[in-house]
Formats: structure tokens, C-alpha cells, sequence
């Protein structure tokens, strides 16, 4: 397969490897408002946007893990709801994924990716809660997610079950996607 | 010159790139994922059963029916007391099934298969096997998302089916929600049956919401139940949408008048101490006093407690007096417990001249309105006694808020 691929024009290469990419997304974003055996824990489900975010970021400089979260922040904030936005949680999961590559203690497997998905998701619920718990009165009147308290109590339940329940489930994402991205690496470096 | 060129020909696919995906994101973002949701529907259609699943589960059916009947016998006994009551036109449901679950941690939200193209509009009302589920909130030309009314963020006006105490509620967790009662001391016992409210502009009354689990009288400011939904929230399979026979047109009030556009729920029972003058809160109250301050008309010619009465309802009443054609639409768009034409000159004229109260009404309502008292039809002392205590305190309370 990699030789079928490799013999390709540049330029279809390039649009395979974008239709990959994207298709990927786009199983994602199909995969979260699903809720199979396995996918739900206290009734929330793995980040499955986050879980991405962070296998596009391992490998790539600050400003791509960025846009890739900004972008998915957006798309997710169309599907679920916008306010607070979701963009500024998952490009900064993306930002510190990014960053984290430089660090040499943090091997590319499975364990280390999971730990990294697990930090993450605790990280985007706090933010969330934060951007909840920023809300002006008056709307946090209208829009009233309780008590502060009360969005706490559930920053807990929903930090815990989804920092599990994804980085149980990060493999699945990370795996393939990881042996694509690897395949297309290793046929465009000698060109380039 | 040649830099700038040098430096498109090196950048200029991944910056298209990068303007492509950020802008596909944002389309997707405006459209609320249709795309998304319209593919997702595509490939769920082939596991979606059918809908004869409505009947496996019996018991929950029989707990909606006991607490439909439960609500049915409390409203009986006020309609006896309501001329010109208009019965609600039964509502054509609906069926659709529940293809998907929110796509985030913080809402809950499901994802219907039906939308648009099956008459579905935001602001329908949806119900479950048990009862309420929630209420519409985007629509896509194949599905429709529905805020739950478990969700955090919804706020649904809600009454003790039994003694009518008023309240609203929360959600909390998935089959849990928090009902915060608008009296200082609500009449209230575990196992009673919660509906929800009149002064719901969102959802029609009478709807079953569940039953309380536990009771906190301790809270303040204001004391708490604990609710048990009786629609099976985390393992719906089909629901039934139905519009809003309140107010058909929901949606576009919803935009004029709330900030926020779809993720409130923000019920006016709970922000009605604040605006009390609006031309809104007028409709409400009004659609509030055949609940609770009927006794207080009844009662009126023969009682001392004749300021009293008309002080408590004086501004709903005042307010239509002076602008009589706002009143019009105002009591058409409110809840149907009274025909919209003649309620706002009757509910004025009985304030002037309360002897022209009609003799039926006067007889039937204390002796069943007022549930818990003991034979009230004998003894007027206690009738007297008790409307101003059960009303008056809940109206105190309001008044004392602001």
C-alpha cells in the first residue's frame, strides 16, 4: 500500500493526506452524540474532539495544535452549544500537547499518549469550568448553571469520568491516525 | 517583491489550508452542525427500530397514568370553578426517535431523528413514555436537538400537583432534578406527583414531571425537594414532539424577548419577583389567578380581608384597565385557562363590583379547592382563614423578595 501511495503525484498525495485528515475529524464528530456500550461513564462520554486535538498535536509545532483546537472548539460549539465556547479549551489542550513534545521523558506510545489524553481532559473540563463560572451575573442569572457550587460538583463528576472514559478510548483514535501520518511523513521526506 | 513570492510559493497551500479549515469550522459552527447531524442521521437510520418498543415498558407507562390522573383530578376541581373555560385542543404528536445524546460533557442535550421537514420547529415541547423531556431547540431539516429538562441549564416552572405550591426546577443529573419552591413553607410530601405550572410560558401546564423523592426544608432562601423524573431520561428510545398549544409561536418570542438565544430555559415563576410591571409579567399573573387567588374573588364581599385581596391582585388587573387592546394579544399568547376575549373585562369588573361573583362558583370552590381543610362547606370561618393564609403567604413571599 505504501508503495501504491508513494508512486502518486505529490499534489493527490497532498489531498489524500487532507481527506484522511478530515474524514477523521468528521468520525469524530460522528462518534460524540453516539453513545454505544462501553462510551458512557455517570452519562458522560469520552472527549472524542479532545482525544484528536491531542494525537494532531503530539507531533507538531504550537501554532498547528492551535488552529486544530480553535477549529474543532468551533465545529463543536455548533454542535453542542456556544456559550462558553469550547475553542478556547481545546487550543489550549492543543497548544500545551505541542509543547509537551520537547520534552524527552515522554515516549510516543500508547501509555504515554492515554496519561497525556487523561491530563488533558481534566484540564479542558477546569477551563470550561472556569468560563462557566465567569459568566456576568445577569446572564449566568438566565443562563443559570446554579450555584457556583454546584458547576464544581459537576466539574468533578465530569473531569473524572471523561478523563477516564477518553483516555481508555484515545488508542483507537491515535493508533491509525499515527501509522498514516507516519507513512505520509516517511514518503514526503525525501522529496522534500 | 520576489520575498513576498518567494514566501507565498513556501506558505501559501498551508496558509489556504489553515483559512479553509477555520472557515469550514465556522460555517459548521453557524449551522449548528447541520452537515454533521444530517450525515449522522443517514448512518443511524438503518439501526433505528420501531417505535413498538413504546409499549415494553409498562410500568413507566402506568406511573404517567397514575400521575396524569393524579394531575387530571386537581384540575378537575379548579375547572368546576371556571366559566368559560376553553378545553385545550388535543395536540397532533410527533413520534420521532432519539438517534444521539449531546456531543459535549456539560449539556444534556438528545438528538432526534426528525426535523424540520417533519413540522418540527424550536420551541416544541417534548415529551417521553413517563412525561416531559424537554423542549426543542435547534432544528435541522432531518433532526432536532432537544435541551432536557435535566439539563443544569433548563428551568422549568413546576407545581405540587396536590396543593398547587408553586416552584421551579433544576436539573442536577440524569434522572435527578432540583425543585425550588417559590413558599416559604410549601405544602408538600414525599410521593407527591410535580406537573408542571401555569405560569410556564415555555411548557404547557399540567404536564407530568415526576415525584418527590426527598424534601429539604432547611434550605434557604428557599426550601428544596428533590424530584425523581418519571420520563426515563438516560435510556429514552422514542418521544413524542408536540407544539407548544400555549404559544405556537415560541421560537420567535423566545428571540425578542430572552437574551441568550436557545440555552435558557429561564421560567418567569422564578424571576417574577424582580419585573413585576412588564406587560409579560402582566399575562402571567394573570394567568396565575384562577389558580390562586380565586378564593380571594369568592371571598371578597362577605370578608374582612376585602383590602387585602385587592392589593395582592391589584396590578395585573390596573394595568389591563389602562391599555385594554395590548391586553388582547397579551391573554391570547398566555396559557388557555381563560378564553382570551372576556378575561380581562371580567377579572376588571369582578375588581369593582365583587358581589357579581356568579353563586356556582362561589359554592363549588372552597369545599374542594382548598384540599387539606376540614369540612369547609359548613363552617365559612375557616374557608376565610385559609385562603389568606395559603395564598397570602405565597404572595408575601413574592412581594418580599425584591
Amino acid at each position: 500500500m505504501m508503495n501504491d501511495i508513494s508512486r502518486m503525484h505529490p499534489r493527490t498525495i497532498l489531498s489524500l493526506n487532507c481527506a484522511v485528515t478530515a474524514g477523521s475529524v468528521l468520525l469524530c464528530l460522528l462518534v460524540s452524540p453516539m453513545r454505544l456500550p462501553g462510551m458512557e461513564l455517570l452519562t458522560v462520554n469520552p472527549n472524542w474532539l479532545l482525544i484528536w486535538v491531542v494525537a494532531w498535536s503530539v507531533k507538531r509545532t504550537v501554532w498547528q495544535g492551535a488552529i486544530a483546537g480553535i477549529a474543532l472548539g468551533l465545529i463543536q460549539d455548533g454542535m453542542s452549544y456556544h456559550n462558553p465556547t469550547h475553542a478556547v479549551s481545546l487550543a489550549i489542550v492543543g497548544i500545551l500537547t505541542a509543547k509537551l513534545q520537547k520534552q524527552r521523558y515522554i515516549r510516543e506510545d500508547f501509555i504515554s499518549i492515554s496519561l497525556i489524553v487523561f491530563g488533558m481532559s481534566v484540564l479542558a473540563a477546569t477551563i470550561t469550568a472556569i468560563q462557566f463560572s465567569l459568566q456576568p451575573q445577569e446572564i449566568a442569572a438566565h443562563l443559570a448553571r446554579g450555584p457556583i457550587g454546584e458547576i464544581w460538583l459537576n466539574h468533578q463528576r465530569i473531569s473524572l469520568s471523561s478523563a477516564i472514559l477518553s483516555s481508555l478510548w484515545a488508542p483507537v483514535v491515535y493508533y491509525p491516525l499515527n501509522r498514516w501520518w507516519e507513512m505520509i511523513g516517511s514518503i514526503e521526506q525525501p522529496q522534500s | 517583491m520576489y520575498t513576498i513570492r518567494r514566501w507565498w510559493e513556501r506558505n501559501g497551500l498551508r496558509l489556504g489550508l489553515v483559512t479553509l479549515v477555520l472557515s469550514s469550522a465556522l460555517v459548521i459552527r453557524h449551522t449548528q452542525g447541520a452537515l454533521v447531524f444530517e450525515i449522522y442521521r443517514l448512518l443511524t437510520r438503518p439501526f433505528i427500530g420501531e417505535p413498538i418498543q413504546l409499549t415494553s415498558t409498562e410500568n413507566a407507562r402506568v406511573k404517567e397514568l397514575e400521575q396524569r390522573l393524579a394531575e387530571m383530578e386537581s384540575q378537575n376541581r379548579q375547572l368546576q370553578q371556571l366559566l368559560g373555560y376553553v378545553a385545550k385542543q388535543p395536540n397532533k404528536g410527533i413520534t420521532a426517535p432519539v438517534i444521539g445524546r449531546s456531543a459535549d460533557q456539560w449539556w444534556q442535550q438528545v438528538v432526534l431523528g426528525r426535523g424540520s421537514s417533519d413540522g418540527i420547529k424550536p420551541g416544541y415541547i417534548v415529551s417521553g413514555i413517563g412525561g416531559l423531556v424537554g423542549r426543542v431547540t435547534e432544528v435541522t431539516p432531518n433532526t432536532s436537538r432537544v435541551l432536557l429538562i435535566s439539563d443544569p441549564n433548563s428551568r422549568v416552572g413546576v407545581t405540587v400537583s396536590r396543593s398547587r405550591n408553586m416552584g421551579y426546577i433544576r436539573g442536577q443529573s440524569a434522572n435527578r432534578v432540583i425543585m425550588v419552591f417559590v413558599d416559604k413553607v410549601p405544602d408538600v410530601r414525599q410521593g407527591d406527583v410535580i406537573t408542571t405550572s401555569a405560569l410556564s410560558r415555555l411548557f404547557p401546564a399540567g404536564l407530568p414531571v415526576g415525584r418527590v423523592e426527598s424534601i429539604n426544608f432547611n434550605k434557604s432562601p428557599a426550601p428544596e425537594a428533590v424530584i425523581e423524573l418519571s420520563a426515563p431520561i438516560s435510556y429514552l428510545e422514542w418521544v413524542m414532539v408536540a407544539p407548544n398549544p400555549m404559544n405556537p409561536d415560541v421560537d420567535a418570542q423566545e428571540n425578542l424577548s430572552e437574551p441568550a438565544p436557545q440555552g435558557e430555559e429561564g421560567d418567569r415563576s422564578q424571576s417574577q419577583p424582580s419585573e413585576n410591571t412588564t406587560d409579560t409579567q402582566g399575562q402571567v399573573t394573570e394567568s396565575n389567578l384562577p389558580a390562586e387567588s380565586i378564593y380571594q374573588f369568592q371571598n371578597r364581599d362577605a370578608e374582612p380581608t376585602y383590602e387585602e385581596a385587592p392589593a395582592q391582585s391589584a396590578p395585573p388587573p390596573s394595568t389591563e384597565a389602562l391599555s385594554p387592546e395590548p391586553a388582547a394579544p397579551a391573554s391570547s399568547a398566555a396559557p388557555p385557562v381563560e378564553p382570551p376575549a372576556p378575561s380581562a373585562p371580567q377579572s376588571a369588573e369582578s375588581l369593582v363590583e365583587p358581589a357579581a361573583a356568579p353563586e356556582p362558583i362561589e359554592v363549588a370552590p372552597p369545599a374542594e379547592a382548598a384540599p387539606p381543610s376540614a369540612a369547609p362547606a359548613e363552617a365559612p370561618a375557616p374557608i376565610e382563614n385559609l385562603p389568606p393564609a395559603a395564598s397570602g403567604s405565597s404572595s408575601d413571599t413574592r412581594s418580599d423578595d425584591p
